[in-house]
């Protein structure tokens, strides 16, 4: 890149010794200038942001998302419970759209099923927080699974601490359910059970449709956290006999902070209100709801529809070229999860003999996770790929890759292409992998002295 | 109203393929070439005219979305860095112009380096 001014500054510094002493500022001013166009100069060259490939912590949002929210940030910015004069009125109107035409539709659910919330984190908090206590005085026991999300974990660990009992399911090796043990488990005092439909670290589904008809049959309401299934696959409340389920706007290329839960009426479900007020969103969340954050999840929730089977293809056949690649070139690569009942989009794989922190760093110009986003904090393998029984080594090796609507064949190729590079690399300077080469099994190795 | 003709049709495809190209991030821009392109072979073979025109529309629509939304996801941080660096860059030039007359009178050159020197730094900051 050119730089003349350098020319210009050392031309200065060159007749610097015949300039008078009061010009000798200029000197200075004139190098530290040089100075912070090096500078620039040198954080436009890493400003070069890196590939995304984490679509299961966020999506970025659809420019027609974008398009349809504009308008009520900017010019229909009236609350949409002012009953009394045309702003409050266009609100309105545009918020039951999105209620009505594009969430409901898309979970074939009445728009009066529909409630808005900040997020599925709180969709899943009111729906279990709010069943188990509204039934609390003749039923006492929840059921979820070890897989699911920390919120709902976190929320049935304060039950626990109110009195109620909990039973966490453990899952297969491949991450599915297993029915047997869930029918055993269910219980006369029994008010819910609470399964995910897609698992947001290893991409498995869950067989929601027999759960709902096993729950459907013991009169036992079934809640199941769909953030990461919604607009990705069909899913319908009736046919599937869902009693409460979130959605998240930011995992479906919607806004960040804005969810919605279904919560069936016929027969009713009753929940105690975790958000206390003036009453909106018949009760059971009360607050302003944030117009345009509504008219955006309606938004990504209409575009998801119509999208689902390009998107659904696309996304396999990007995901089955990634491990596909992966795979054929390096040895000793596990995918997490069952490899059918899944959604091709998240894909988690173990590579043996590799410290998944490690290969993170190495491969930094790819935006990638090993786990979920809220566990990513803490130095504990995830909690998910324990409770899939795998090994602890491997748990410590596992990368998530998300793909999603906006992945491109370039960057999944670019990506495969430097995750087998730097497994090979990090292979090479790891002892375990030497010892392995040599024929060594590691399992038969004393590590410690007894 | 008359059905939209292949002449039309081509000339919101090509529309639609210009304007895609100037989004500035490159997930969008590759989805946007990529959609357009996929949605128009796709019902390449429609042949009743009430459907056509419904495409026709819904096609409009996404083109303003599009011209719209390229403006609004130009990614500003970028802009005001080159922005500033052409400033820079072109009173630089200007002065090296002035620099060029180093051969004649020494002296005069300096005072007007000395000039030009505290107006490179007053431009940049």
């Amino acid at each position: 890149m050119l730089s003349p001014s350098r020319t210009v500054s050392s031309r200065l510094l060159r007749t610097g010794s015949w300039l008078p002493l009061w010009l000798g500022s200029v000197r200075s001013a004139a190098s530290s200038l040089q100075k912070e166009l090096i500078k620039k100069r040198e954080l436009e060259k890493d400003e070069l942001r890196p590939l995304y490939m984490d679509f299961q912590a966020t999506t970025p949002m659809d420019p027609r998302v974008l398009d349809a929210m504009l308008p009520y940030q900017v010019n229909y910015y009236g609350n949409p419970h002012s009953r009394t004069h045309a702003y409050g009125w266009e609100s309105e109107s545009a918020m039951e759209t999105a209620r009505k035409q594009q969430v409901a539709d898309l979970i074939g659910a009445d728009p009066r099923e529909i409630i808005f919330t900040s997020g599925a984190t709180e969709s899943n908090n009111m729906a279990i927080k709010g069943v188990a206590r509204f039934y609390q005085a003749k039923k006492r026991h929840v059921i979820t699974t070890q897989t699911e999300h920390k919120c709902v974990l976190d929320s049935c660990r304060i039950l626990e601490s109110e009195g109620f009992s909990v039973t966490y399911l453990p899952v297969r090796t491949d991450g599915l359910l297993d029915l047997e043990l869930l029918e055993a488990s269910i219980r006369p005092d029994t008010s819910l059970v609470s399964v995910m439909t897609v698992n947001n670290e290893i991409g498995v589904k869950q067989p929601i449709k027999e759960i709902g008809k096993i729950c459907r049959s013991k009169g036992v309401f079934f809640h199941t956290d769909a953030a990461q299934a919604i607009g990705k696959i069909p899913l319908n409340v009736s046919d599937w006999k869902i009693d409460l389920m979130s959605i998240s706007g930011h995992k479906i290329y919607g806004p960040k902070g804005v969810g919605a839960l279904y919560v069936r009426r016929r027969p009713r479900v009753r929940l105690e209100p975790l958000q206390n007020g003036g009453g909106q969103e018949r009760g059971l969340r009360s607050g302003t709801v944030p117009t345009p954050l509504a008219v955006g999840l309606g938004a990504a929730c209409s575009i998801a529809q119509q999208e689902m089977e390009y998107d659904h293809h696309r996304v396999s056949m990007l995901a089955n070229r990634l491990v596909q690649k992966i795979m054929s070139e390096i040895p000793d690569v596990i995918m997490n999860g069952h490899p059918e009942q899944r959604y091709p989009g998240c894909v988690n794989l173990s590579f043996a003999y590799v410290e998944g922190e490690s290969l993170l760093m190495a491969l930094k110009d790819v935006a990638l996770s090993s786990g979920s986003a809220c566990t990513s904090a803490s130095l504990e393998p995830s909690y998910v790929l324990r409770a899939i029984g795998a090994d602890e080594d491997l748990a410590h090796s596992s990368i998530r890759f998300g793909i999603g609507r906006f992945t491109t064949e370039d960057e999944v190729d670019y990506t495969a292409e430097k995750c087998i590079q730097q497994v090979r690399r990090l292979r090479e300077m790891s002892p375990l992998w030497e010892m392995v080469q040599e024929g060594i099994d590691l399992k038969s190795i004393k590590w410690t002295q007894h | 109203m008359a059905s939209s003709s292949r002449a039309q049709v081509i000339s919101l495809y090509r529309t639609m393929l210009k304007e895609s190209q100037k989004f500035s991030s490159y997930n969008y821009r590759t989805y946007a070439l990529r959609r357009v392109r996929d949605a128009f072979r796709a019902n390449g073979k429609v042949e009743d005219p009430v459907t056509v025109e419904r495409l026709m529309e819904e096609g409009r629509r996404t083109l303003g979305v599009i011209q719209r939304q390229v403006r609004h996801t130009t990614d500003t941080q970028h802009t005001e860095t080159r922005q500033r660096q052409t400033h820079t860059l072109s009173f630089c030039v200007v002065l090296g112009f002035c620099f060029c007359q180093t051969n004649k009178n020494v002296l005069k050159s300096l005072s007007f380096c000395n000039f030009s020197g505290f107006c490179v730094i007053f431009v940049s900051f």
